[in-house]
């Protein structure tokens, strides 16, 4: 896992930050990868981050995963860019449909992860500034959660009920119609 | 479980389920816990505990035993690792629990407020919390009065805290499709105001061909006007039928180059004025005076700068006059009918 992002990125004169997980693993990153996340892009814009950025919040599975993530968005990004000075040429605009389904494809596969590594995803995207990826992953969470039942997504979530029974007749009876 | 840490430290609530697990969790794990935290969920709950490293591999085994033993099969495991797993979405800083609220319908949203008391009515919040209901409306005469006035439809009559109207000269001579703004329509805005219980109505008529045709008539009452400010305004009356307590909680008048306002009949209706800020005001009665006496008691400021043709204010006590008015602060009238100021 170390070491992504010496493979298929254009490595001729791309800037590399290497990004340091909270075990002390080693990921090299362009900075075009590393600047879909804001905190990184400011510490760049700001010269710190020479020696490597340490992420003390993420841990190298994680980092991995948000790596490939950014990875795969960052090259879509750099397509956009692409396209638009061609914008005439239809065969192109196909090439970029074909392009963004592949995204969205790559973005529902990649969701495909058990519950804790989604809400470990959710913080590093919230504490790395990944606009893109943490809408994902909130909007995983909210599609879970949409027309269930309190007793569902406690029964999903592990969420203890720590409501009387008095309190929670009285918040059902509040917002009744929520409940119909 | 209540978990209303700070974003940090919700990476390290990792101790979920049970407290008596929770508890040996954080015994055993507290000193590198961030670091190796969600490595450790992913292979407890595919039941590889065992080639964890020393404290993970502790709490793994409890889970496991929990879960009846080593025999187990490895789905029975994940159920079981499932029901032990810990909340994570209540862990979840409340912003990040705001965004994913704000992503539901309404109605899911609101069902999440049952779940527990860390969620109790955090939906409310899940939008940032709108302004206080305010309404600026500016209007132009080349602006249809009629769009105007189904704007105010569609908002509905949902409070008001603050209502502005402010009605801009502005190119009366190329041919337009719709009418100009007339009086009726500034009374069905006022009508509106007044519906909406607005606390605070400016309104402002810088077009200065409207200010000399306009007459504003108030027919409604407004229960909870408080401040009622009436710039540039032509002839505003107020409706009889109202009796003297049109405006019950009235206590700031601002009249600024008012054409003519039955200020009499205002102050009348206005049990608790407390301030009355007079500028550029033209109307006086034949003698040039002005007739403040009918407030009741309450005023304790008079303003009356730039009032040319004020040459008297009438101030005289009533009969049931709480404490007599103060001697007015920018007063430049020969004469004032004031008990106190008499007296001073």
């Amino acid at each position: 896992m170390a070491s992504a992002g010496s493979g298929d990125e254009k490595a001729a004169a791309a800037a590399m930050i290497t990004l340091i997980s909270s075990d002390n693993e080693k990921f090299e990153v362009t900075e075009a990868t590393a600047t879909l996340s804001q905190t990184i892009r400011h510490m760049i814009e700001d010269g710190c981050t020479d020696g490597g950025v340490p992420l003390p919040n993420v841990t190298s599975k994680i980092l991995a995963r948000v790596i490939e993530y950014c990875k795969k968005h960052a090259t879509a990004a750099a397509g956009e860019e692409g396209s638009s000075s061609s914008f005439s040429d239809a065969a192109f605009l196909e090439v970029d449909r074909a392009f963004l389904e592949e995204l969205e494809e790559f973005d529902d596969a990649f969701l495909e992860v058990d519950r804790a590594t989604l809400f470990d995803l959710i913080l590093a995207a919230n504490y790395l500034d990944i606009k893109g990826l943490l809408n994902l992953t909130c909007q995983k969470v909210a599609d879970s959660v949409k027309g269930k039942t309190p007793e569902q997504i406690r029964e999903m979530y592990n969420i203890v009920n720590d409501l009387t029974p008095e309190e929670e007749a009285e918040i059902r009876r509040e917002t009744q119609w929520a409940f119909e | 479980m209540r978990r209303g840490k700070p974003p940090a430290a919700a990476m390290h609530s990792h101790g979920g389920g049970g407290s008596k697990r929770q508890r040996a969790d954080e015994d055993a794990e507290q000193p590198d816990a961030v670091s190796l935290r969600s490595g450790t969920e992913m292979r407890c709950s595919a039941g590889k505990g065992s080639e964890m490293a020393l404290p993970l591999g502790a709490s793994c085994s409890k889970k496991r035993r929990a879960s009846g033993g080593g025999g187990v099969a490895e789905g029975d495991q994940i159920a079981a690792a499932a029901a032990e797993e810990e909340d994570r979405i209540s862990a979840l800083p409340e912003d990040l629990r705001l965004r994913i609220l704000a992503l539901l319908p309404h109605n899911s949203a609101i069902r999440t407020g049952a779940l527990s008391s860390s969620w109790r009515a955090l939906w409310a919040r899940r939008w940032p919390t709108p302004p206080p209901p305010s309404l600026e409306l500016h209007h132009r005469p080349t602006d249809d009065p009629d769009r105007l006035l189904e704007s105010l439809e569609r908002r509905g009559r949902r409070h008001l805290d603050h209502f502005a109207l402010t009605l801009h000269f502005g190119d009366y001579r190329s041919p337009k499709s719709h009418r100009y703004l007339g009086d009726e329509d500034i009374r069905r805005c006022l009508d509106y105001a007044a519906a909406c219980d607005v606390e605070d109505l400016h309104i402002d008529i810088t077009d200065h061909f409207l200010r000399i045709s306009s007459r504003l008539s108030f027919l409604s009452q407004f229960s909870r006007l408080v401040r009622l400010s009436l710039l540039r305004v032509g002839s505003v009356s107020f409706s009889y039928s109202l009796g003297s307590s049109a405006f019950p909680a009235l206590e700031i008048i601002h009249l600024r180059s008012a054409r003519s306002v039955d200020l009499n009949h205002l102050l009348w209706a206005s049990p608790r004025v407390r301030t009355l800020d007079l500028r550029y005001y033209e109307f006086v009665d034949d003698e040039g005076a002005i007739n403040v006496s009918p407030a009741q008691g309450h005023l304790r400021s008079l303003t009356v700068p730039e009032c040319n043709r004020i040459t008297d204010i009438n101030a005289q006590r009533r009969r049931g006059l709480r404490p007599p008015l103060p001697p007015p602060q920018q007063c430049l009238v020969p004469h004032l009918h004031h008990p106190l100021h008499c007296a001073a």
